[in-house]
């Protein structure tokens, strides 16, 4: 019909692909549906690699312009909770190498760890416990041997999965994780 | 060493606020896209079509110029003063095509926003625009072009002078718009246009060549850009008076901005209206899920009415069932549930979440609930 105003083409009820296309044209509902449905998972995830609440936001935020900026280069558009952790591990890698670059320099105090807001009431205090001691280690670890130690660790993540998370090989992600231990190891014994 | 994954007790779900916080930065961020090198690259031809159309006259006569396309971002404006003197100004968002521009001839195409255009009188020189189905002829004139974002939205305003408004599916019926005139598409009634009487006094008459479209409502391009460039207490001031009757007409697109405007000026209520009107009157659109997963997140952390809640996370199940909000909408409904005192149904829907979801990005705070 000449002139007929008619809504904008969205597929009704679409699948997860469907909004990502939807998305990739720069369609903001969709951008925003994708945000919703993602972050909670990236705000966790950022949160739990980074051991503090500093930094969190600017990492999600990061994230999420990157992803809908380069949505063309994501080839499977059911995938794109996973893509998107994959950016956001890459962010906070360079974020963590940041701050150890800023450290050395003295520029920035050394971190320290602040799980006391975000433990779970599930978490006994022998938990509690171990995961001070894990964040109080990590923090001198490089920034690849740190994420993929904490994917381990703390998120119970398969080797395969950190491999994919970091976009890294399977034998570097061994490699990193066997590194981590032995030197977290090291430090019990020590400390014994 | 403890060896299991300990992050399942660590609780680091945000707070819904916090969410909000941050998609309305990621949204700003969006809109006021980065110069990139595509409008580096426009710019650049803007610039090299401005020195071309300002060649002193002696050359101006062998200037000429086809298909070139000038656009503009979000935050910027772009003015282009043609070789023969009309002065073109495009908004933000704009796309124009300079079809054929030359001292005898100029014509133009705008494909997306809006554009002023002050046209010089020169004697023998034709001057026309087109936007969507329609072209606007000048004879030295002052006026506004603007196209909406769907299709068939046009609107013409004349400031000074005189244009003529064809249809291209009926050119042989043109309608003239005298200075102060407008003409839109979408307006309801649409507004008087003039004819050219034998005595060369405007005449109103009916739109019918040019306007066949039923004009529906829409929000105004003003609100509209208040909405994109973030000013929501502006926007929302703006839409307030007719709040309530513009639920009820108003198509998806408008309604999902309408509840943005009202959610970002901080009236959750208002919001929560416009997110209902949209799941409830748009059915199929793709934006009924979230629209109904807002209004129950909404109902829950801002006005405090669990049932109603229920009942539109209830609905986003409904609308999708196994679709890309079913875990948030799952997760919600617990929360729902604790907060209206359902025991039973709470630990059920708890359960079901958990047992659905292992590794679910809402499972520690999901666990913590109807205890």
């Amino acid at each position: 019909m000449p002139g007929e105003r008619a809504l904008r083409a969205v597929p009704a009820r679409p699948s997860d692909g469907e909004i990502v296309a939807a998305a990739r044209t720069g369609e903001l509902w969709a951008q925003e549906a994708l945000y919703r449905a993602s972050a909670p998972s990236a705000f966790g995830l950022v949160r739990r690699l980074l051991g503090t609440d500093e930094d969190v936001d600017d990492v999600v935020q990061d994230t999420f312009l990157t992803a809908f900026r380069t949505l063309e280069s994501l080839r499977d558009d059911d995938a794109f909770r996973a893509w998107m952790l994959r950016i956001a591990v890459g962010k906070v890698s360079r974020v963590i190498r940041k701050r150890r670059v800023l450290a050395m320099l003295g520029l920035r105090s050394k971190e320290r760890p602040d799980l006391d807001d975000v433990l779970g009431p599930s978490a006994t205090p022998e938990i509690a416990l171990e995961l001070q001691r894990i964040y109080r280690f990590v923090v001198s670890l490089p920034a690849d041997i740190r994420v993929a130690f904490v994917l381990r660790r703390v998120e119970g993540r398969t080797l395969e999965e950190i491999a994919e998370l970091t976009s890294a090989s399977l034998a570097t992600v061994k490699r990193r994780v066997a590194r981590a231990d032995a030197a977290l190891a090291e430090l019990e014994e020590g400390e014994a | 060493m403890i060896r299991q994954p300990l992050g399942r007790h660590l609780s680091t779900t945000p707070p819904g606020e916090r969410l909000d916080r941050n998609w309305r930065a990621i949204a700003t961020k969006l809109r006021a896209r980065r110069p990139s090198w595509r409008f580096a690259f426009v710019a650049l031809a803007a610039v090299m079509i401005c020195g071309a159309v300002l060649l002193p006259l002696s050359w101006r006569k062998s200037t000429r110029i086809e298909a070139t396309v000038i656009e503009t971002d979000a935050d910027h404006t772009q003015t282009v003063v043609l070789a023969e003197g009309s002065r073109v100004v495009l908004g933000p968002s704009s796309r124009l095509l300079l079809v054929d521009v030359s001292t005898q001839h100029v014509r133009l195409e705008l494909q997306r926003g809006a554009i002023d255009v002050d046209a010089t009188h020169r004697e023998g020189r034709t001057f026309s625009v087109g936007a969507r189905q329609l072209d606007v002829d000048v004879v030295g004139t002052q006026f506004h072009v603007a196209v909406g974002d769907t299709p068939g939205d046009v609107e013409v305003s004349v400031s000074r002078g005189r244009v003529r408004v064809t249809s291209r599916e009926d050119p042989s019926h043109p309608r003239f718009l005298g200075a102060g005139e407008r003409w839109s598409t979408r307006a309801l009634p649409p507004p008087p246009i003039a004819s050219a009487a034998p005595s060369g006094q405007p005449v109103a008459h009916d739109a019918g060549a040019v306007h066949e479209a039923p004009p529906k409502p829409s929000l105004s391009p003003q609100v509209r850009k208040l909405i994109v460039a973030g000013r929501f207490v502006d926007a929302y001031g703006l839409v307030l008076p007719d709040f309530d009757d513009d639920c009820q007409t108003l198509g998806a697109d408008d309604l999902f901005q309408l509840a943005e405007a009202a959610r970002g000026a901080g009236h959750p209520r208002h919001a929560a209206t416009a997110f209902d009107a949209l799941r409830t009157r748009f059915r199929t659109d793709a934006r009924a899920p979230l629209a109904a997963l807002e209004l129950g997140r909404l109902d829950l952390d801002d006005l405090d009415d669990p049932r109603a809640a229920k009942n539109a996370l209830d609905d986003v199940v409904a609308l999708q069932p196994d679709g890309f909000f079913r875990e948030d909408a799952d997760a919600r409904r617990v929360q729902a549930l604790e907060a209206m005192g359902d025991h039973t149904e709470c630990v059920a829907a708890r359960e079901r979440y958990l047992a659905a979801y292992p590794h679910g990005s809402h499972r520690a705070s999901v666990a913590r609930r109807c205890r």
